[in-house]
């Protein structure tokens, strides 16, 4: 008699494992959804080589502000920067260059080409053209909008949060 | 002799130590000062006058290693004197060491070494008178090797140069340029600095010098030399503070004898306006150099001095500005003078490393 039930047991078992299943589809986009990060929050994206996973705002700071020019596998940094009038540029300017207007920031890069200090970061006229140059260059390393799209790079973690994280430093 | 061999052997590092660089070939990045000067001063020339200019040429040929040349051109009756105020290779190991080799400016000084001959990127038209080109206080130019770097924690920002060289002799043809003390004894001077810039708070520094140093005196006489100096620069316009102190003192080699010196010092207190007014900055200055009479080195040139500067500048782009100062000196030696000075200045830019990836 138990051997008849064996086909409604493996039914059932196929049953169950296809309504967790659709349970779990169900609630993996409530979880992308919670982590979305919000519109005017900045990822850090660098080469996926770049020898870190994540930086404390005090070490991504000395990166932007060109203090720290190598990264520990002696790659040498290549700062990548959108050009004025983005917002995620904004952001940069207020958390990283701690206020730094756009004369300030071009003053700033002029003072650290004469000290020999380093150059002004290779330009970007959108975010996409900055995610391929960093992409395309190994130790290069840069900020877009968080929700853009990160294909063929490596998000960083900021002070071990990313973006849309409760805390992350650069919104 | 040593110091050949060890120049020698700098420039033999890079073939020595291989690193992971992406040679891409050489980068160029160069940069151009220049300006135009009108004085009106009391005692001295009143005119227009070209104000000196300074090319800046850095070519990478390595991501770790790379050269670097200054050259400035300054009108001197009537003609331009073209010298070389820099020029030095350097080899990058890492943040934490890289040597150089070759001819820098001296880092005993914050002004020296952050604003080099760009005029344009000092608040002021001139130097203070601790660090003024010519003064016979601190030598402003050192020839020999260098290593500088970074220091953990990141948070604090610490850094250090020590350099070993030639200093009050590294430029014995042109009198006053490094102290007007020309001459070398053979042996090496020492310079060192440790700094703090914390990433936080953005353009803020503040450190410490040492230079020790056996110089030879006009009148033949070799003096021991020590330098002792400290700065803190707080340049985010709003407020903008350079202060510097130097202890100086010597006395005659072998003597055994006591020291005497001096000490010199200036405080900068600037500020820029906000928003539409943004390139407008007001700025003043203090200063005051005080050399003992028993000094075996500086009392026979009698560099006491007193000055107060105020002054305007105003960028009319990130690349060009004008600006204008009354100055109020007095000298031990001519007295007390009143000047306005007024410059207008440029900085040109240029790289060659830009990538050609751009799409719209």
């Amino acid at each position: 008699m138990f051997r008849s039930l064996r086909p409604v047991r493996a039914g059932a078992a196929l049953l169950a494992a296809a309504l967790l299943s659709l349970a779990r589809a169900d609630t993996a986009p409530a979880q992308t959804a919670a982590r979305q990060p919000p519109a005017g929050a900045v990822a850090i994206i660098a080469h996926p080589r770049t020898p870190v996973n994540g930086l404390t705002l005090a070490e991504l700071r000395q990166v932007f502000l060109g203090e720290q020019r190598y990264w520990r596998d002696r790659t040498r940094i290549q700062l990548v920067a959108r050009v004025p009038e983005a917002s995620e540029r904004r952001v940069v300017l207020h958390v990283i260059y701690n206020n730094m207007t756009e004369a300030q920031y071009s003053r700033f890069w002029t003072g650290k080409q004469t000290r020999v200090e380093g150059s002004s970061p290779w330009p970007a006229f959108n975010s996409e053209t900055a995610r391929e140059m960093v992409a395309a260059r190994q130790g290069a390393i840069t900020f877009v909008p968080a929700r853009q799209t990160t294909t063929g790079v490596k998000v960083l973690r900021i002070d071990g949060k990313l973006p849309g994280d409760p805390g992350y430093p650069l919104q | 002799m040593r110091l050949r061999v060890l120049a020698f052997a700098f420039f033999l590092l890079p073939c020595a130590v291989p690193a992971p660089a992406q040679h891409r070939g050489p980068r160029v990045g160069g940069l151009l000062f220049a300006g135009l000067d009108f004085a009106a001063r009391q005692k001295g020339d009143t005119g227009f006058e070209l104000a000196q200019a300074a090319g800046l040429l850095n070519v990478g040929f390595t991501d770790h290693f790379d050269a670097v040349t200054e050259v400035t051109a300054t009108p001197v009756d009537g003609r331009e004197r073209i010298r070389v105020e820099r020029l030095f290779a350097r080899y990058a190991f890492n943040d934490a060491l890289k040597l150089s080799a070759g001819r820098f400016h001296t880092p005993i000084a914050y002004w020296n070494t952050a604003y080099h001959h760009g005029a344009w990127l000092q608040t002021s038209v001139a130097r203070p008178e601790l660090i003024r080109f010519g003064t016979p206080l601190l030598p402003l130019h050192f020839a020999g090797i260098q290593a500088e770097g970074l220091l953990p924690p990141a948070p604090l920002g610490l850094g250090y140069v020590v350099a070993a060289g030639r200093g009050r002799g590294s430029d014995p043809e042109t009198p006053g340029r490094t102290g007007e003390l020309a001459g070398w004894d053979g042996r090496p001077a020492w310079v060192a600095r440790v700094y703090s810039r914390p990433p936080a708070l953005g353009r803020v520094q503040v450190g410490a010098s040492g230079y020790l140093d056996r110089a030879v005196a006009r009148t033949g006489t070799r003096v021991d030399e020590r330098i002792l100096s400290a700065h803190l620069a707080w340049e985010m316009d709003w407020p903008e503070v350079l202060a510097e102190y130097a202890h100086l003192q010597h006395r005659p080699a072998g003597s055994g004898g006591g020291w005497a010196g001096g000490e010199a010092w200036y405080v900068q207190v600037g500020g820029r306006l906000y928003g539409r007014s943004e390139g407008i900055k007001g700025y003043g200055r203090m200063e005051r150099v005080r050399v003992s009479a028993a000094d075996s080195l500086l009392g026979p040139l009698h560099p006491r001095y007193d000055g107060a500067v105020l002054g305007l500048r105003v960028d009319v782009t990130p690349f060009a500005m004008v600006r204008g100062e009354l100055r109020q000196e007095q000298r031990a030696v001519t007295g007390r003078a009143n000047s306005v000075l007024l410059e207008a200045s440029v900085v040109l830019a240029r790289s060659s490393d830009r990538p050609s990836l751009h799409s719209h």
